[in-house]
């Protein structure tokens, strides 16, 4: 904490960012003291990564101001934030995988000059940064020969190679082994020592209790807690995290027979084998899941993103295969050659992706053609292997009317319509049709609470209506309001499946930051 | 916003090059004026001119509809011209086999387009198989292609008298036969209507035409929805290899009748802009391959006439067709402004 009387390093008061109608950060007071070491800590969306932006520079803040050393600044851009001594490690690796450590290093050293790179000088430097951090440091070994962690290194001597006074970490444990992360926190320690500050954003409750002096705890882009950590245990950060205990037990406590109401599970669509995922940089995502999905059930996926699940749907999408294990999955199996997109969607699996602008719809087209992507085998709107567009415009017209689309009609380019009503597009068009196993993927992520209503009324009739869907959620209402049973991903490992039933939001809480079970 | 920020450098790109086809023009000694009159009259007010055009206009449409389907899938393909030499060769090479009536004529044509096909896939496994870019390796299947015939017409298939570089003709009962009396314009027309026939409905109303706009427009989308973009890219070059095989029988058959160096000189390329002035439409295609071969049979009495130096023509030609391709760009995004307003209107009460 910092020392009263003292001005701290790097203040924010009252720091407010929206984005359209989101407030991401809500009047946010924070003070960072030299050598301190701050844990932030938040759920998805909690606002941790708005202010990581907001200190590096790359965008301002809308109300209130950031202090440094007591003065009000207003940085113009990353470059001003690097000026005053802040480095940011982001979550994602800014290297290039064929440039050597040095180069990359380089890369952000703008001030080396126009002309040539002092490779020497700058290889001396960042030898004196790395050895100041205890690392051993290779200045012409290739960035793709590194794992993550080592490649995390050459990100933080990167970061340091400028006069840094504060250093922030993205998610910096996210990716790394146990024996990497004990070997992080000693750098940081380290680094605390030198009267360097650091801002450790994480979900990882054992993150907080091994390195931060200091938690700030965020909730819908708000302070909720900021405490230091010696007087905080795993249930007060669990219960700031996820809400108040009250405010939990009343929201259960409001239905709680029609909240779980017993379904009558039919037969195993999808059966999940030992299966272990890898990312193409060789870390697991997930290792050893066995899971059974159900005919008329509905199987949460939770967890803070970044944790497997993303992997784990797109391995019962067909678009990846496991690297270990197996997958049975209404009549195909993953290590036959058939286990592909379209065989899957043949057999009955719709998918509702994560990232809809990106993968879920063609923006030039129409509503119509987007009807078409998950529907080109359908039989009736072609004929003699020619489309029937009066046809198709109708069958989309009576979906935009079911679904209430905000839309002037199936003839509609999709890009005209607004990210909400596209998103129901999508929606729609995944659950028409007759499929058996649903892939629905944060399927109220961004929606106005009446299409959330509307949504979780669509997947409870669809799965009352016998269809398996697995929900990948990060939001424990909905979960707790619409799921049978949960899974929950956490840095590799899974908790569950349990009925949603017999769990509480704290037990479903710490299983997403990583924890055992909590006695309540 | 593109409307406006696309329009401007577009129309710079036509004053620009306007002034310098007149300055090159003045430079040469030639009226600049009586030059433009002389294509213009050529290409508009005389028999030949007009009749020559529809000529050139048959293997212009059918390759330009081959770069339609390949660049709607963001396929780009610049080998036309080796995989039309490919497909010459193999119909050329099985024509002895081929019985002298109109099944042996759809044969020929048929090889042609198989033969184009072959060319067109090697890009096409090249791309969805090892993920080599399709536009180097067409590239250089056109110097193989080109190397190849040069060989077959000096070696094995030369003609009997051994004297020119060239192959015997083909059986008279495999031409194409003329459809005007006192023309040459040959059945290749109806070849051509019908692959736009063809061509269209398989890409405006049919499935692979469906998948192949998808792709184009957004492959992680099409993955999700089972499209494989690799195969698609391979049946992409695949099928636009065989229309430009098929252009080259037709060529073959219709007016050489044998295999010979630089029988069609850079149509590959030529359909190219065919094809992106018709904005890929393949309606509109033959509209915008009678166009270029307007112009080509414009400059090639030019060229006759020696009014300007020869190489000037080919200055003209590709400024002329760079004219075309910026006013193309310049009038879509000229009504940008226009067809933006709804869609902001529509995300403001979304």
């Amino acid at each position: 904490m910092t020392e009263t009387g003292s001005v701290p390093l790097v203040a924010l008061r009252g720091v407010t960012k929206r984005f359209g109608d989101v407030v991401a950060n809500r009047a946010v007071d924070l003070e960072i003291g030299r050598g301190e070491v701050i844990a932030l800590v938040g759920e998805n969306g909690a606002g941790k990564s708005t202010i990581v932006n907001m200190l590096s520079g790359v965008f301002p803040p809308d109300e209130g101001t950031i202090e440094i050393d007591g003065a009000a600044t207003g940085f113009t851009g990353p470059a001003a934030s690097v000026e005053a001594g802040i480095g940011v490690v982001h979550q994602h690796y800014m290297l290039v995988p064929t440039l050597t450590a040095l180069d990359n290093i380089a890369l952000q050293a703008s001030e080396l000059g126009l002309w040539k790179i002092d490779r020497r000088a700058l290889g001396d430097r960042a030898g004196a940064v790395a050895e100041a951090l205890g690392f051993r440091f290779d200045r012409d070994q290739r960035i793709d020969s590194l794992d993550v962690a080592h490649q995390q290194r050459i990100e933080i001597i990167k970061a340091l190679i400028h006069e840094v006074r504060l250093l922030v970490l993205d998610e910096p444990t996210a990716v790394l082994g146990a024996d990497d992360k004990a070997r992080l926190f000693d750098t940081i320690s380290g680094l605390k020592r030198q009267g360097v500050s650091v801002v450790l954003i994480t979900h990882k409750l054992e993150d907080i209790f091994a390195v931060a002096d200091r938690a700030v705890i965020l909730r819908n882009g708000a302070v909720a807690a900021d405490l230091p950590v010696k007087d905080l245990s795993p249930e007060t950060i669990v219960t700031h995290m996820v809400g108040s205990d009250a405010e939990a037990r009343s929201e259960l406590e409001i239905q709680p027979e029609t909240v779980h109401p017993e379904h009558p599970v039919g037969e195993a669509v999808c059966r999940v084998r030992d299966v272990t995922l890898r990312r193409p940089n060789g870390s697991v995502a997930v290792s050893g899941l066995s899971l059974d999905l159900h005919a008329g059930e509905i199987v949460a996926v939770a967890g803070v993103d970044g944790n497997g699940q993303s992997e784990f749907v797109h391995c019962l999408a067909g678009l990846q295969r496991p690297d270990e294990g197996e997958i049975d999955c209404l009549g195909l199996n993953s290590r036959a050659r058939t286990w592909s997109p379209a065989r899957l969607r043949r057999a009955g699996v719709s998918h509702i992706p994560e990232d809809r602008r990106h993968s879920g719809i063609v923006a030039e087209m129409t509503l119509a053609k987007n009807y078409l992507l998950s529907h080109l085998d359908r039989p009736d709107v072609f004929r003699l292997g020619l489309l029937r567009n009066h046809h198709l415009g109708q069958v989309v017209d009576g979906l935009l009317n079911a679904f209430k689309v905000r839309a002037p009609g199936s003839g509609a380019l999709m890009k005209t319509l607004s990210g909400g009503n596209q998103q129901k597009i999508v929606l729609a068009r995944e659950l028409d049709g007759d499929p058996k196993l649903i892939l629905a993927t944060h399927p109220s992520r961004g929606l106005d609470l009446n299409t959330i209503a509307f949504v979780h009324k669509t997947l409870e009739q669809t799965r009352d209506a016998g269809k398996a869907i697995l929900l990948l959620s990060s939001d424990i209402d909905e979960i707790l309001k619409i799921a049978d049973r949960i899974i929950v991903f956490a840095g590799g490992r899974t908790f569950g499946p349990a009925p949603c039933r017999d769990l509480t939001r704290q037990t479903i809480g710490a299983w997403i930051a990583g924890h055992e079970d909590i006695e309540a | 916003m593109t409307g406006t920020a696309l329009r401007m450098p577009a129309l710079l790109v036509i004053g620009f090059l306007v002034a310098m086809v007149i300055a090159a023009i003045l430079l040469a000694g030639a009226d600049p004026a009586s030059v433009a009159y002389g294509i213009i009259e050529r290409a508009l007010f005389t028999r030949a001119g007009l009749l020559e055009a529809l000529l050139r206009a048959i293997p212009l449409t059918i390759m330009g509809l081959g770069i339609a389907i390949a660049f709607k899938a963001r396929i780009f393909n610049i080998g036309m011209d080796g995989q039309l030499i490919a497909g010459s060769v193999l119909a050329v090479v099985a024509a002895p086999l081929l019985p002298g009536n109109i099944a042996g004529i759809v044969f020929f044509l048929a090889l042609g387009f198989l033969g184009g096909a072959v060319w067109g896939g090697i890009a096409g496994v090249i791309k969805a198989r090892f993920g080599g870019n399709e536009i180097i390796a067409t590239i250089m299947l056109n110097y193989v292609a080109v190397q190849l015939l040069s060989w077959l017409v000096r070696g094995p298939l030369q003609e009997k008298m051994k004297i020119i570089p060239r192959s015997d003709a083909i059986d008279q009962a495999l031409r194409l036969p003329v459809l005007f009396d006192g023309t040459r314009i040959h059945a290749g027309l109806i070849v051509a209507i019908l692959a736009v026939a063809i061509v269209a409905l398989v890409m405006l109303r049919g499935r692979f035409g469906y998948r192949l706009a998808v792709v184009g427009a957004n492959d992680h989308a099409a993955r999700y929805a089972g499209i494989s973009p690799a195969w698609m890219a391979a049946a992409v070059l695949i099928l636009s290899g065989a229309l430009a095989g098929l252009a080259g029988a037709v060529e073959v058959a219709g007016l050489y009748g044998r295999l010979q160096e630089g029988f069609a000189p850079g149509f590959g390329i030529a359909a190219i802009a065919v094809a992106l002035v018709a904005r890929l439409n393949p309606l509109l295609v033959p509209v915008s391959a009678f166009g270029f071969s307007l112009l080509y049979s414009g400059l090639g009495a030019l060229a006759r006439n020696g009014v300007v130096p020869f190489p000037l023509i080919n200055i003209l030609e590709g400024a002329i067709i760079l004219v075309f391709l910026a006013a193309t760009v310049a009038l879509r995004h000229g009504g940008g402004q226009t067809r933006e307003a709804p869609e902001s209107g529509a995300r403001a009460d979304g």
